[in-house]
């Protein structure tokens, strides 16, 4: 194990075969504490995120994989450090939480929902840019969610609601895609779908953080893992961070977070 | 019918009081949307109580010699200044601790109680007029004048432009803030801007259509709507819909009958909610697999 060039500073880094350059980066934490009213969940970490790459946050409940999420988002204000934005504009992010969060009282259409995603490029009163219809039925198709635009979120299963706010990701027309346990209580169908939707969009030039407890899909997708832990970060190939003595090691003992599928 | 026709005729005595009406029928509802969806219904409640205690305290200031208004303002204004005043630093109080931990629905139901007993206690202690304050706090619609009406026109006339313009922003950090950020809205200030239309709002309302009916057109038409529409949009503009029907058949009601005109427009409001709750239970029997015929279950 290596200590991280400056850049990652503070986040260990597992030396990786090959010296193929990097892609460019998009955005970067700079040795960053991060938490809530006041209290930091990470302390002085460091990430980069670069182009057409997909990375996993992983780790156990409460180690602060949101967290780092929220602040990758801009949601959360780093307490110390700072979040940097590479190239001329902040990148565009799809960001696609856990679905959970959402309150089921709101009786909104897959078409509304859908539609949120387009709401940076809306002024008031003027129509979504492209005929809207269309861009809702493009965004659902991919997703296999074609033809229930007109269906009520709040009626669908989880699985389905999985994939319409994939599909109002999309819409966002995003560079960076953030999936927050994209896989988590999903049938075997909507992880298969999730799973090659995610190749897709990573052969489409799309770069994707995603946050997941299930390693399945993390071992299928991620070219780079890193693992938060004690509010540290470990990152490294996915080969080489999940062996079985890495997984072991970074799971606490008897804790209900060591439910992890595979 | 000839009553119908009455009302209906440009010179009709009331046409302020029924015009009064249809405005807060259509606005109240709209706004009771985000009530309804954001579960903060008690304070729909409270804040009209709020807006009361405000005007009761404005009155009770100036009499006691606190003249934060020329003398010469009309009632009306102070009325209005005070309700404001009130209501918008009660909700920016209830948005401070939104998120802090705590039983909010508590504070919701403290503010509310401590508001009415303070109006009491300010109309009591004030020197002055004391039946005529009382009008003013449950607000008299058939009194309503030629310029209060024309104020009520472009007040709420600026909300329902800024209901209707800005529903996505409002929709979107009311629905998913954090996606609202990621989308490059700032949800403090949308969060504001509708905080100050509700404020506006209930203050206007109170002071002219008085409380009871401020409370009724926020929440009766959208959990009417909610029943029956498919889609936020729709729930709003189906919601207004309601709410203006509302205001109208209960005046016409009110009128035919000589009731309270207050009190008629909640329950013709009430009746629409029956209604609702009758068609959406009929649909989910309608649909509901375990009245199909057994061969029909396999198809859907």
């Amino acid at each position: 194990m290596t200590r991280n060039p400056p850049r990652e500073a503070n986040c260990q880094q597992q030396s990786t075969a090959g010296g193929s350059p990097e892609p460019p980066a998009l955005v970067s934490l700079d040795d960053i504490s991060v938490g809530y009213d006041g209290h930091a969940v990470l302390h002085r970490v460091s990430l980069v995120v670069h182009e057409r790459e997909c990375l996993a946050l992983l780790g156990p409940n409460g180690s602060g994989k949101t967290t780092l999420f929220k602040t990758l988002l801009g949601i959360l204000p780093p307490i110390a450090g700072a979040l940097r934005y590479h190239g001329a504009t902040r990148p565009r992010f799809g960001y696609v939480p856990q679905r959970e969060r959402l309150d089921l009282i709101f009786p909104v259409t897959v078409r509304e929902v859908v539609r949120m995603g387009a709401y940076r490029r809306c002024r008031p009163f003027a129509p979504l840019p492209e005929a809207s219809h269309r861009m809702v039925a493009e965004a659902l198709a991919p997703v296999g969610a074609k033809g229930w635009e007109s269906r009520l979120f709040n009626e669908l299963s989880g699985g389905e609601r999985q994939r319409v706010l994939i599909a109002r990701a999309l819409v966002a027309q995003p560079t960076v895609l953030l999936l927050d346990e994209p896989t988590t209580g999903v049938d075997l169908a909507t992880e298969y779908a999730v799973i090659e939707l995610v190749k897709d969009l990573l052969r489409g030039g799309l770069a994707i953080v995603m946050v997941s407890h299930n390693l399945r899909t993390v071992e299928q997708v991620a070219e780079r893992v890193v693992w938060v832990h004690q509010g540290q970060l470990t990152s490294g190939s996915a080969a080489d961070m999940l062996t079985a003595d890495r997984i072991r090691d970074m799971l606490i003992p008897g804790s209900p977070e060591g439910r992890w599928t595979r | 019918m000839d009553t119908l026709t009455e009302i209906l005729r440009p010179d009709f005595l009331l046409r302020n009081a029924l015009l009064a009406g249809l405005v807060v029928g259509v606005v109240c509802p709209w706004v009771g949307v985000y009530f309804v969806l954001r579960r903060i219904i008690f304070l729909g409640v409270a804040l009209p109580q709020i807006s009361s205690a405000g005007i009761a305290l404005a009155f009770l200031l100036h009499n006691l010699g606190w003249h934060f208004l020329p003398h010469d303002v009309a009632e009306r204004w102070m009325a209005l200044v005070g309700s404001l005043s009130l209501t918008l630093l009660a909700i920016l109080g209830m948005a401070l601790l939104e998120r802090r931990p705590g039983n909010s629905e508590g504070r919701i139901g403290a503010a509310f109680i401590v508001a009415g007993a303070l109006s009491i206690l300010f109309v009591a202690a004030d020197p002055f007029g004391e039946a005529h304050l009382l009008a003013l706090l449950k607000g008299d619609i058939v009194a309503i004048n030629q310029d209060t009406l024309g104020l009520m026109l472009v007040v709420y006339g600026v909300l329902f432009l800024i209901l209707t313009a800005f529903h996505r922003e409002l929709l979107l950090v009311s629905y998913d803030p954090e996606i609202a950020i990621t989308l490059g809205r700032s949800v403090t200030f949308w969060q504001v801007v509708l905080f100050v239309v509700v404020g506006i709002n209930i203050s206007f309302g109170v002071m002219t259509v008085g409380p009871m009916v401020v409370f009724g057109f926020l929440v009766l038409p959208p959990l009417a709507a909610y029943r029956v529409v498919r889609g936020v949009l729709p729930l709003c503009f189906v919601s207004s819909l309601l709410g203006v029907t509302s205001a109208f058949i209960g005046f016409y009601i009110s009128y035919r009958y000589d009731l309270p005109l207050g009190p008629t427009d909640v329950v013709v409001a009430a009746l629409w909610l029956v209604v609702a709750t009758f068609y959406h239970a009929g649909r989910r029997l309608m649909v509901s697999p375990r009245l199909r015929p057994l061969g029909d279950q396999g198809r859907a």
